[in-house]
């Protein structure tokens, strides 16, 4: 009985992707879906973010992108990785994920590295930045993942090292995606941003009110790190699609 | 570069499907006490009567339909015409008229309603037959209602049909009870004095003997004295006449002394009508009141009834208005009065006149017939007893009461039995000889219940409860739902809508979450159904 209720519900509510596993063989999450199950209509999504992307700015081919939201828990590392590992695939360019959010470092999770050595530890000392990079299963993306979790990192970041650093890598790989924290709690959105050609803003459909994402967006303008464009989160699977069987097409 | 907005043709009901809970809850609580309603209301019983009444033969349909219907609104006009007290009485007799005036009315409103009251309707197919039936949760009231309904359609027909040519033909039955109890009793009479006047017999002479033997009724000595007693009774039933006559004239003399017309004198029209247009028509207005109040209370209304205090109150002013009109009009209509009262005294001078000269004439009359009896009286032999003298003129006085009386009752008679015959064919003319073809009884089996109509309703309320719910909780929310949206919030572009995706303790978590819900909805559907069954006390008889 419970069990035909719940299949009532689930033919009922919205359908949601559900992620086949939690981590594969290779030690990526499944979250990184463009990678765990690239034939999926979650995939197709971040092909989609893939092409638009181009289309942003046709004369000028944006090198170094930050990722960043106005709030917490609104799947800026998610689409960071995927976006990374979109571009890495399907391009065979050379992409480098950075994840610069030194307070909650999620990034080596996903991709089953060691968090240390990573990006303090370069802005830190002298090391070439080489010996931090970390090579996961996807081809093509190098990673630079956090290092040493800091309580308070501004400091580093208000030093012109990081900017020497992005002068560097730019010059070593064709897409630099940066993970960064979110734009109201601190000010590191800000900071990566203006160093860099863009600035997604992510915004989690149905959760984040108008007037954070408002002012998420102004702070990130104050500090030179204009937004270009942004990226709807969490979107329920349009009901239209749903009844035209839009799972079945790209199942 | 994909455009996010192309999905638009269902968003307008995707609300339902961003809150589904908000929408499933309401939903379910709704359906599932609509369940336990429909399940569990109590049932309806309905108790049923035929009636067949007497009625020509008719021919085409249309005028068969047009007697049917005729046929129902006669009953329903005597039904609720007057007997519905008596069915309520008989049905709830603990609905006291004295005590609750206002719930006597109710169930008056109640009984009367065409749709949930008592019910007629007429027998497909035979014009001839009429059911009565009562629909209630008891029953025991369906049977008492039906019961009562039939015994007061039957009661009032009798009387309907008796109104008309009852009231003479019980006059008439009257008279000649009278009259026959009047013979009787001069009967016994005539007996008595018989037997008295046998008694006293041998101290008479012999031509009073003969008298007395002609007068008790013995033939001897009959011819000699016969026709001098003849005569003067005669002259007795002459002078009764002519008595009534002069009681007649006295009378009228009486009306013209107290300066009144003549019933006949007054309807000339002589008279001044009442000058003013106005009062008449208040007058009117007044009677169309009184005769609506009269219908109301002919249909069984209480005084305390709202539509009769309203037309009393209506009544009570315009009389009041036109009081008022009248003691604005005397002094203009005394002058007419004044001419109207001296023409009507000329006539009634008239008029008395006639009537002394009538009286005058008859007193005359009076006077010599009874001359002439005494000569007759004198003709005949006298009797010296005193005793026997008064018991012989009361014997006469006897034998001739007893030939005017039946005179008076085979007129009776015959005037009765032409009643009673008129009565029998005018009866079946009217058709409405009523036969009881089916009784009612008590009903033992529900009246099958309308679920499926009870259960759409509550479906669309139910719809309509949840749907609103998540429509107030999506436009309430602050947030930001689709594309379209962002992109006008921000003035940018926006890259791509990721779908929602969960990882599998994501998941799991959620179906925990659903499961619990579902048990819990579960349960209050069997709650709530339990609970509809404690209240209504379960379906079937209670």
């Amino acid at each position: 009985m419970l069990k035909i209720l719940h299949k009532i519900y689930q033919r009922f509510a919205l359908p949601t992707y559900v992620i086949k596993e939690a981590r594969n063989k290779e030690g990526v999450d499944g979250r990184i879906v463009t990678f765990a199950d690239s034939s999926s209509h979650i995939a197709e999504e971040f092909k989609m973010l893939r092409t638009n992307l181009y289309f942003l700015s046709p004369e000028k081919h944006l090198k170094t992108i930050t990722i960043t939201s106005s709030q917490l828990e609104e799947g800026k590392t998610i689409i960071a990785s995927n976006l990374a590992a979109v571009l890495s695939l399907d391009t065979e360019k050379k992409t480098l994920l950075i994840d610069a959010d030194l307070r909650k470092p999620k990034i080596h999770t996903l991709f089953g590295i060691p968090q240390k050595p990573g990006l303090c530890d370069i802005l830190k000392g002298s090391t070439p930045f080489e010996y931090f990079l970390k090579k996961p299963a996807v081809e093509n993306l190098y990673i630079i993942p956090s290092g040493a979790s800091m309580d308070n990192p501004s400091q580093i970041l208000a030093s012109t090292k990081i900017g020497e650093l992005l002068e560097h890598l730019k010059a070593r790989f064709d897409y630099i995606i940066l993970d960064t924290p979110p734009a109201l709690n601190v000010a590191d959105a800000g900071i990566f941003g203006s160093l860099c050609d863009a600035v997604f803003l992510v915004v989690k459909a149905g959760v984040t009110p108008r007037n954070m994402i408002e002012e998420g967006f102004n702070l990130l303008k104050d500090a030179q790190a204009q937004p270009k464009a942004c990226i709807l989160n969490d979107v329920p699977v349009p009901l239209n699609y749903f009844l035209t069987k839009y799972e079945k097409y790209y199942g | 570069m994909k455009d996010p907005e192309t999905s638009i043709s269902l968003e307008s009901i995707e609300f339902l499907f961003r809150h589904p809970l908000l929408f499933l809850c309401p939903f379910i609580i709704i359906m599932s006490l609509t369940f336990a309603y429909v399940s569990n209301i109590s049932l309806y019983y309905v108790s049923t009567a035929v009636l067949s009444f007497e009625s020509k033969a008719v021919g085409a349909v249309g005028v068969e339909r047009q007697t049917q219907r005729n046929k129902e609104d006669v009953v329903g006009k005597l039904l609720f015409g007057q007997n519905i007290r008596g069915i309520i009485n008989e049905a709830w007799p603990e609905v006291k008229e004295e005590t609750s005036p206002r719930r006597y009315n109710n169930m008056l409103e109640g009984l009367r309603n065409p749709k949930s009251g008592i019910q007629i309707k007429p027998v497909s197919g035979d014009p001839s037959l009429l059911t009565i039936s009562f629909l209630n949760a008891d029953p025991d009231i369906c049977y008492k209602v039906v019961k009562a309904t039939v015994d007061t359609v039957i009661k009032a027909n009798k009387e309907e049909v008796e109104k008309g040519m009852g009231t003479s033909l019980a006059f008439i039955t009257n008279q000649l009870e009278f009259y026959k109890n009047k013979m009787a009793e001069s009967e016994r009479e005539t007996a008595r004095l018989k037997t008295e006047l046998n008694e006293l017999l041998p101290q008479l002479s012999d031509a009073e003997k003969a008298l007395v033997r002609e007068v008790s009724g013995e033939t001897a000595g009959r011819q000699e004295v016969s026709a001098a007693t003849q005569t003067a009774a005669k002259y007795d039933e002459t002078l009764m006449e002519l008595n009534l006559q002069l009681l007649e004239a006295q009378k009228k003399r009486k009306i013209l002394e107290k300066g009144q017309l003549l019933p006949q004198a007054a309807s000339v029209p002589t008279q001044q009508p009442v000058a003013d247009t106005a009062i008449q028509e208040y007058d009117k207005a007044i009677a169309v009141k009184e005769l609506e109040i009269v219908k109301l209370t002919s249909q069984g209304y209480m005084p305390e009834h709202p539509d009769v205090t309203r037309l009393e109150s209506e009544m009570d002013m315009l009389k009041i208005v036109k009081e008022k009109r009248i003691k604005a009009l005397t002094s203009e209509t005394s002058v007419e009065s004044t001419i109207g009262a001296t023409q009507k005294e000329e006539m009634v001078k008239a008029q008395l006149q006639d009537v002394e000269f009538q009286i005058e004439a008859l007193r005359d009359k009076i006077n010599l017939i009874e001359q002439y009896k005494k000569t007759a009286k004198l003709q005949a032999p006298e009797i010296q007893n005193k005793t026997v003298s008064e018991k012989v003129a009361r014997l006469l006085e006897l034998r001739n009461e007893k030939g005017i009386s039946l005179t008076y009752f085979s007129q009776l008679s015959k005037q009765k039995e032409d009643l009673e015959f008129k009565i029998r064919s005018e009866k079946s003319e009217v058709g409405f000889n009523i036969e009881v073809m089916e009784e009612p009884t008590v009903p033992l089996e529900p009246v099958p219940f309308q679920k499926t109509s009870k259960l759409f309703m509550g479906f669309l309320l139910a719809l309509g409860v949840g749907a609103s719910l998540s429509y107030i909780t999506d436009s309430l929310g602050n947030s930001v739902k689709t594309a379209a949206e962002l992109r006008e919030l921000l003035q940018i572009p926006v890259l791509a809508a990721i779908n929602r995706m969960t990882s599998p303790q994501e998941t799991k978590a959620r179906r925990k979450r659903r499961i619990i819900i579902a048990v819990s909805l579960a349960i209050f559907v069997l709650l709530s159904n339990i609970l509809a069954r404690w209240i209504t006390g379960g379906p079937g008889p209670k």
